[in-house]
């Protein structure tokens, strides 16, 4: 879109409105980053990614806080209508999405702590929990590329994503209680990798929610991927 | 990506971390830049440490016996638009030609206090008050221009300054560029300026202020008598000018001091209520009646 086109307004609303999308595009950048660092940090069991993300974490929440003092200036000073008013406040709202699933790749990377990689537990389940990474990492990056660029997405299209990352959620879950019911001793690894899919099936649903918002930024009219 | 890892996905690995962390101190930075550049709130180390261009001390102001400002001290930053609100009658538009002078014409009023432009008191008997308009413009609510060429209202006030004519053209020039109307009227110079609509007629006004090269633009009300879209540009102007300029700028129109100031200064009944960076004042105002005045609950 052309930059001038982008946002309405005063210069000065224009400038705000800029430094508004890029602290949105930043999140999303680092976030991204993020969720894949938390994918290899689990699949590789590298503790210091782990310290990385804590240190991620930290930016994260500013970024946050300025992405929220943007939008705040851009309302109570310029009173934007229409398009402008709903990407600020979709802004708000998918940047909250974004911030969760910040926590979400550093639990993620946590998970990986009470696997046992010598005795090589739940090698296969661990490799399907990398497939379900990517397809929720791909549909976090298109989510947020989307908002940013102010783009309606297909929803139908969305919906049979968010249909394979549950299905593959369920299965991994089925996959690693049969395995915990024939080895009680692994039990607190299985639940940990629970966990970690919880998380990173939890990252899609997110981007969902980012792509309604984005979808709504476009259209103004509110849609659901059911 | 997920992969398996071999010591070329380690080597990719290390060089995804070096560029996060770069990544990462680029961001921290812009982020700090942007609260450094803007501070939140007006402190006594903003005020040390920011150019004043003006300063108002202790100043009041009587019509007769009525007293109409209060002790108003407030400061007027350098290239930073500062806005003036209140409900009518507060006094606001009085304060405005107090910073010029230009309520000396009015016999039944006096004033007690100080205004400083770059530190020197523009009341002192020493101070010629022709050169101190040429320093302080004024843009009034209504445009004015006069019943004359639209080069001549350009010309008019270098012309009472002594600068000579072959300067005009270039003068002319450089003033309607920076009140961004050269392009509309270049072509056309020659007509009177009453034909230009209001919109171009107030831009007109901005650009006859700036021929005499002034270093404070004051406007009262500018775009009072303005369309939404000509009020926008003149919106945009200020915002340009403010590069060059530094400029007070009275209206009774809210939205229009959150767009365009920098700080802003409510008034009630002659007093200065609050003054702050316009954000806080809209945001967060920390006196329960600037709070009521900018939520609507009275004025």
């Amino acid at each position: 879109m052309d930059d001038k086109k982008k946002f309405g307004g005063t210069i000065r609303f224009k400038e705000l409105m800029n430094i508004l999308s890029g602290h949105v595009s930043d999140l999303s950048e680092l976030v991204s980053r993020m969720i894949d660092n938390g994918l290899i940090a689990l699949l590789e069991d590298d503790e210091d990614i782990y310290k990385t993300l804590r240190d991620d974490l930290v930016l994260v929440h500013t970024i946050f806080d300025a992405l929220d003092g943007s939008a705040m200036s851009s309302l109570a000073l310029h009173q934007p209508f229409a398009s402008d008013l709903r990407y600020i406040i979709s802004s708000i709202k998918i940047g909250n999405e974004i911030h969760r699933c910040a926590h979400d790749a550093v639990h993620i990377a946590h998970s990986s702590e009470f696997v046992d990689r010598d005795k090589k537990m739940f090698n296969g389940c661990i490799k399907d929990i990398g497939e379900l990474g990517k397809l929720s990492l791909k549909m976090f990056q298109e989510s947020t590329q989307a908002f940013i660029n102010k783009k309606a997405l297909e929803f139908k299209e969305w919906q049979k994503q968010d249909d394979k990352v549950d299905q593959l959620h369920e299965d991994i879950i089925n996959d690693i209680n049969s395995i915990m019911e024939k080895k009680p001793e692994w039990v607190r690894a299985g639940v940990s990798l629970i966990l970690a899919t919880r998380y990173i099936e939890r990252i899609a649903d997110h981007a969902c929610n980012i792509v309604e918002e984005s979808s709504y930024v476009v259209t103004s009219k509110r849609g659901k991927i059911e | 990506m997920v992969k398996s890892v071999s010591n070329a996905d380690k080597d990719e690995l290390t060089d995804n971390q070096s560029n996060n962390e770069q990544k990462r101190a680029e961001i921290a930075i812009k982020i700090a830049t942007e609260l450094t550049d803007a501070p939140d709130i007006v402190s006594d180390e903003l005020i040390r440490t920011h150019e004043l261009k003006m300063e108002t001390v202790e100043l009041s102001h009587w019509y007769a016996d009525k007293r109409v400002l209060s002790g108003i001290s407030l400061p007027i930053f350098k290239n930073r638009v500062t806005a003036i609100i209140g409900p009518s009658g507060c006094g606001k538009s009085t304060f405005l030609r107090d910073l010029n002078r230009l309520n000396d014409l009015i016999s039944i009023s006096r004033i007690s206090g100080q205004v400083l432009l770059d530190g020197q008191d523009i009341y002192d008997k020493s101070v010629d008050t022709v050169q101190l308009r040429k320093r302080i413009g004024m843009v009034f609510q209504k445009p004015n221009p006069f019943a004359m060429s639209i080069e001549k209202n350009i010309a008019y006030g270098p012309y009472i300054h002594g600068v000579k004519s072959d300067e005009f053209p270039a003068v002319i020039e450089s003033s309607l560029r920076k009140s961004a109307l050269w392009d509309e009227v270049k072509n056309r110079l020659g007509d009177n300026a009453l034909t230009l609509s209001g919109g171009q007629q107030q831009r007109l006004c901005i650009a006859r202020a700036l021929s005499v090269e002034p270093e404070v633009i004051l406007f009262d009300e500018p775009c009072s008598s303005l369309d939404p879209h000509a009020t926008a540009k003149i919106e945009d102007l200020i915002t340009k000018l403010k590069e060059e300029y530094t400029v007070v700028i009275v209206t009774h129109n809210m939205q229009q001091a959150a767009r365009v100031s920098d700080y802003t200064a409510f008034f009630n009944l002659g007093e200065l209520i609050e003054f702050n960076r316009t954000k806080a004042i809209f945001s967060s105002p920390e006196r329960k009646m600037t709070e009521e005045y900018i939520s609507g609950r009275f004025g």
